[in-house]
């Protein structure tokens, strides 16, 4: 078996895959962190979203094998020891899910759009965020959540970049 | 899970690359189509050669081109300052979302050949030119010839996709795309790239995709010399619905369906183009 | 304060059933039939595939029973069918006929494809039609037709009414293939212990009780043998009621292979499930001031196979539910639940009002254009008016409270009725196709089937430790609907303790009380009614010794902000939980010195006793929504925009709003989807296209319009606080909503849209076939 070093949520590891894993297996089943989730495998709903190398991508289309040499933040990892990274809080206060299969998505696809829009519409809102699906909500309370969060944080918006992973 | 083993390779080359070429090897790009298809337990392959550190993923102006890197992403283009507009509008509309941007490929797209889909029509649009690499040498395929059959292109199995050059110009643009909703595919898309000097129209480039199985060009030659006229978007679209001769047909659109709002589409790309000329 | 369990949803630290790993699992894939009917002759297994521990047919499953039907259809009259775990005749394109049991996922996918089976296919009909026409196919051998279970009201004389009527509209409505497409599909996972002749089974289901009955049946075991444990869900709106063959294979496979056994349904697999397909005829008797006199509806519903899955009740249900809320009284309604050779359905949000919904305020609609009365004014000449509930409908239902013209003044209000009206004559004026669509639904909640375990009451347990934390635990489940927060909520109020130190157990059999699950919007009001008994017994308890404590009359106590307080004097609750448990003899001496109490609750309005025509009252509560849509159509390209989308919603005295809220905006984003496009779709040759979410489209983020709610509180006179049912309104009323406003906005070109999905495709179509009547 291959093996694969990256870091993961702050963490260096080394660990040998299966190279018939996906990448949001090896990091569920191989590395333990259950924040990605397996909703359709085939890039359509964006559960197994995770930030890889900065940027928000689905975790199924990319082979485990494949990441190799790369720093991956999961759900597990998006928040600071016991701080919640400001948009976690904004969806908890504007009850933004309700059974939660979709949050990592959401949360990373909201992260790299505050990043670059401290300030969006709904309109860029729900650009940004059309990539994952989700069947609870109708999408209502997402976009107030995010919107809350740059709202609430729009001035201090560093507190958007660069989140310190937990170790 | 994907069912069967296989070898992996990452080469550092192109050479590399070409060197593992073979009718069991598959070629890895962004992996928004590759990884799903290996899911297929009826489907094997012995070998996944892996673009990623093959150093294809440049952008540059070359002085009468712009140079694609097969593995230039979505997100890529929209970051690059060179990136032909044309393109850049294509990779905004990408369904997936901004994760799809930052994985799915150039190289990717085009290789897939997926007749519902946003690159290749633009590409035709352009008049690109794809590089293809092998063993025996490079060649360069207009793009008019890479894509004959649906899911299938003309890059030969010991050969790999490198890029696309991209003629520079000054030109007004516009991209059109029909989906049902957000989620589905694109059902029609029109890509135009026109010129228009001192009132007289010097280029008209009308590419259709989604329509049909390959993207095909809406014949224009005789227009150009002439001044827009009024009706030119429409004159456009009728022409696009007598090249529509074997519509394609899925599980979202029928052909009746494509065939009917091809025209609207096209017309509307028209209009949009010429009001960029004049932008 | 950010409530703990979203604040662990957040960050990761819930566990769904995909969370949940045994040491040493192995993994499942099945083998699938190919043909929609087709007997097999014989299977062969390859051997010495890598990773591969069994493989597994029909044959090797001799001392396994069928499925147990979750309710049997021959309770009320109907056909019951014997549902195979593996099938030796497959009565669909994806039965399970074989299961693999491997190493690794991937070793048992692979070892799945490569099993050969022989078929040898039969006749099969995938519409309706076909099953009903005369010659075709019987598909369970012994049934004397197709028909899985159907049933008819009568009452008043609507033959006579019709001979005489001013009006008389006829029209069909189609509903296409959809289902329900949580983001997390089913799984199971099953661990016997052989020594303790136990079995433990993680499963995503509603029902965790019902489905420990249905494994120990199957199985021939002991209930009690059985303990099943539902992790949080990721939703389900109905996919995860008991029924499904690989509930019962996983845990056969567990037994057989001595190692634990997990299977993970795929998108693909999920997408198989049907939840929907219906065809409505109707017939409407009308006055010429818009008064409707009489109806005949038939509803037929395409369930695809026979299976042991509560899906063909929708039929019933849905058709139970007519007139919608309108006093109507000489009424032919009838049902047929139809077996055909496509997948089985289970049961869905909507539960079949999407169909009896659409079709009469299609019909309204239309009575509003003959009489020339606007389609708000021609809904309140019809409905129950407020002061005659309770009201007993010709479906033998009683409709528990209610205030439907309020409900839409308010809707009208929000929408700004008139400003919308005058926008529309402007665009039309322009040429553009704009249209508003009033949709009006009446669904009964919380039902209690006799005979079946279908329950209307449940059960709940409140703890109070010896340091003053406060546990429930309760039979009901919280797939994501967030009754577990309203019955903490609940709980709280009563033992003046904050929700969000109130922990909530559901989900295990060996922990919690017997109990029913989710289904039908029933959690709030049955879990919650029984937390809510059970923690005034504790209350009650804190409240003597609280007074004890204090030296005062128990009566003076009250309980709140987690202290007992009387007279200005105070003592938190942690400290008289305390002394419950270490001063019993001295302070708690009238009482029994524990504080923990399990109380059940039963609603009212439940009549299983038979009226005068034979039906029975099998629901709780009625809620309630009105909705209006304004849309627009591309005439060039089909494509329907949602423009504007107010849904004003009657489910009683509200205990969590933004739950109410929740649960509607997703109810509504299912109604917008089954319109705009949501369809599983079949070749031809009876195999299932729709494999995944890039041809099931499902609404995105950019498709939806901004949901404006309103909130108008009827109590319903017969539950404990006059909460009703929260979650299955919203997706029948925005699917007639929609459909109203796409016909209102085509009615100036002559055309008028009947099937659904209302797809670009779909309405472009209609848009260049010309019809006429009104």
């Amino acid at each position: 078996m291959p093996e694969v070093r990256l870091s993961v949520n702050g963490v260096q590891r080394r660990v040998d895959v299966d190279v018939r894993q996906l990448l949001v297996e090896a990091l569920r089943d191989t590395l333990g962190q259950l924040g990605p989730k397996i909703g359709c495998r085939t890039g359509d709903c964006g559960a197994c979203t995770v930030r890889i190398d900065g940027q928000a991508r689905k975790s199924c289309l990319i082979l485990a094998v494949a990441a190799d040499g790369t720093e991956i933040t999961t759900l597990d990892g998006l928040a600071s020891d016991d701080d919640l990274h400001p948009l976690q809080e904004a969806f908890c206060t504007e009850y933004a899910f309700q059974c939660g299969f979709c949050v990592s998505g959401m949360l990373f696809a909201a992260q790299e759009l505050l990043e670059s829009t401290p300030d969006p519409t709904d309109d860029q809102i729900k650009v940004a965020l059309r990539g994952n699906l989700c069947r609870c909500t109708g999408y209502q309370n997402i976009v107030r959540a995010v919107r809350r969060a740059a709202d609430h944080y729009g001035d201090g918006h560093d507190q958007l970049l660069d989140q310190p992973a937990r170790p | 899970m994907i069912p069967h083993r296989f070898d992996y390779h990452a080469p550092t080359s192109v050479d590399g690359v070409v060197a593992l070429l073979d009718a069991d090897s598959v070629v890895l790009g962004g992996g928004t189509w590759v990884v799903p298809a290996l899911a297929d337990p009826h489907h094997r392959v012995a070998t996944v050669i892996d673009l990623r550190r093959a150093g294809l993923a440049g952008i540059e102006d070359r002085g009468d081109h712009v140079w694609l890197g097969a593995m230039a992403t979505y997100t890529d283009l929209l970051r690059t300052a060179v990136t032909p507009p044309l393109l850049r509008l294509v990779a905004e509309g990408v369904t997936g979302g901004p994760q799809i941007q930052h994985q799915g490929t150039v190289g990717g797209a085009a290789c897939a050949a997926k007749p519902t889909s946003d690159i290749p029509c633009a590409l035709l649009a352009l008049d690109a030119v794809a590089t293809v690499l092998g063993r025996s040498g490079e060649r360069r395929i207009p793009v008019a010839r890479l894509w004959e059959a649906p899911f299938r292109t003309t890059v030969a199995e010991d050969e790999v996709l490198t890029g696309f050059e991209v003629p520079v110009r000054r030109a007004g643009f516009a991209y059109r795309k029909l989906k049902c909703g957000t989620s589905s595919w694109p059902i029609v898309t029109a890509a135009v790239v026109s010129t228009v000097d001192d009132g007289v129209l010097t280029e008209l480039r009308v590419a259709v995709g989604a329509a049909a199985a390959v993207p095909f060009i809406v014949p224009a030659a005789d227009l150009t010399g002439s001044t827009p006229f009024a009706m030119l978007a429409v004159e456009l679209a009728e022409r696009a619905s007598m090249a529509l001769t074997d519509p394609w047909s899925d599980e979202i659109a029928p052909a009746e369906y494509r065939a009917a709002v091809l025209p609207t589409i096209v017309r509307r790309a028209v209009t949009d183009a010429l009001e960029d000329c004049r932008a | 304060m950010v409530d703990p369990t979203a604040r662990d949803v957040v960050t990761a630290r819930v566990t769904y059933f995909g969370d949940v790993s045994v040491p040493g699992t192995t993994h499942v894939a099945l083998v699938r039939g190919t043909y929609p009917h087709a007997r097999i002759r014989g299977i062969q297994t390859p051997r010495d595939l890598p990773g591969v521990l069994r493989i597994v047919t029909a044959a090797e499953l001799s001392d396994v029973d069928p499925v147990p039907h979750n309710v049997d259809p021959a309770g009320i009259g109907g056909q019951h069918a014997d549902i195979p775990v593996l099938a030796n005749t497959v009565r669909y394109a994806g039965q399970p006929v074989a299961a693999v049991v491997a190493e690794t996922e991937g070793d048992a996918i692979a070892a799945a494809a490569a099993v050969e089976v022989d078929y040898e296919p039969l006749p099969f009909v995938l519409d309706t039609a076909e099953a009903l026409a005369a010659g075709a196919p019987v598909l369970v051998e012994g049934w004397r037709d197709n028909v899985i279970a159907s049933g008819e009201y009568l009452e008043g004389d609507p033959d006579q009414v019709f001979a005489s009527a001013e009006h008389v509209l006829e029209g069909t409505v189609r509903i296409q293939r959809a289902t329900t497409a949580p983001m997390e599909t089913r799984g199971y996972l099953a661990d016997w212990d052989a020594r303790a002749r136990r079995l433990t089974l993680w499963a995503t289901t509603q029902n965790p009780h019902q489905l420990r009955w249905a494994v120990a049946t199957a199985l021939r075991l002991g209930e009690h043998q059985i303990r099943v444990i539902a992790p949080r869900a990721g939703g389900s709106f109905g996919l995860k009621m008991h029924g499904y063959p690989e509930e019962i294979l996983v845990c056969a496979l567990a037994r057989m292979v001595g190692r634990p056994v997990r299977w993970v349904e795929d998108r693909a697999e999920c997408l198989l499930v049907g939840a929907r397909e219906y065809t409505a005829t109707y017939r409407a008797a009308a006055d010429g001031d818009g008064r409707v006199r009489a109806l005949d509806v038939t509803v037929t519903g395409n369930l695809g196979a026979p299976a042991a899955l509560p899906g063909w009740g929708q039929a019933f249900v849905g058709t139970a539910s007519l007139p919608n809320g309108y006093r109507v009284r000489d009424c032919r309604i009838r049902w047929q639940a139809v077996a055909t050779n496509k997948a089985p359905w289970t049961g869905a949000r909507g539960y079949g009002r999407e169909i009896t919904v659409l079709a009469m305020e299609h019909l309204m609609d239309r009575v509003a254009a003959v009489s020339d009365v606007d389609v708000a004014e021609v809904r309140r000449r019809n409905w129950v008016r407020a002061d005659e509930f309770p009201y007993d409908t010709p479906t033998g239902l009683r409709l528990d409270s209610g205030d439907y013209h309020g409900l839409l003044e308010r809707a009208l209000r929000t929408v700004g009725y008139g400003k919308e009206r005058t926008a529309q004559q402007e665009a039309r004026a322009a040429g553009r196709l704009v249209g508003i669509g009033l949709g009006f639904e009446v669904v009964p909640e919380s039902p209690d089937l006799p005979g079946s375990l279908v329950s209307g009451v449940d059960t709940s347990t409140v703890r109070m430790d010896p340091a003053g934390h406060v546990t429930v635990l309760t039979g009901v489940t919280s797939p994501g609907s967030g009754s577990d927060r309203g019955i903490a909520q609940l709980v709280g109020t009563e033992l003046g303790v904050d929700p969000a130190e109130i922990t909530v157990v559901q989900g295990d059999t060996d922990l919690c009380p017997y109990g029913y699950g989710t289904l039908s919007s029933r959690g709030l009001v049955t879990g919650g009614g029984a937390a809510v008994l059970a923690a005034r017994d504790i209350a009650a308890k804190l409240c003597t010794v609280a007074a004890a404590m204090l030296e005062a009359s128990p009566d003076a106590v009250t309980l709140a902000g987690g202290m007992a307080t009387v007279d200005g004097k105070a003592v938190p609750l942690a400290a008289v939980a305390h002394a419950v448990h270490t001063l019993g003899f001295i302070l708690a001496l009238g009482i029994e010195p524990s504080l923990e109490a399990t109380r059940t609750y039963r609603p009212g309005n439940i009549s299983h006793r038979p009226d005068a025509a034979g039906h029975i009252q099998p629901f709780t509560t009625y809620s309630n929504a009105l909705h209006v849509a304004v849309v627009e159509i591309d005439p060039d390209t089909g494509e329907l925009a949602l423009r504007r989308h107010v849904t004003a919603h009657d489910c009683g005295t509200i205990v969590n709003e933004a739950a109410v809220e929740g649960q509607l905006h997703g109810a509504v984003a299912m109604g917008m989807g089954l319109v705009t496009g949501e369809e599983v779709r079949y070749s031809t040759d009876g195999r299932q296209l729709t494999a995944g979410f890039k041809t099931y489209l499902m609404p995105r983020i950019t498709d939806l319009p901004r949901i404006e709610l309103v909130h108008q509180q009827t109590p319903s006179p017969f539950t404990f606080n006059g909460s009703k049912g929260a979650g299955e309104v919203g997706v029948a009323g925005a699917v007639a909503a929609l459909v109203g406003a796409a016909n209102d906005a085509v009615r100036p070109l002559g055309v008028r849209f009947d099937r659904l999905p209302l797809s670009p495709p779909n309405v472009l179509a209609t848009l260049r076939k010309p019809v006429v009547a009104l």
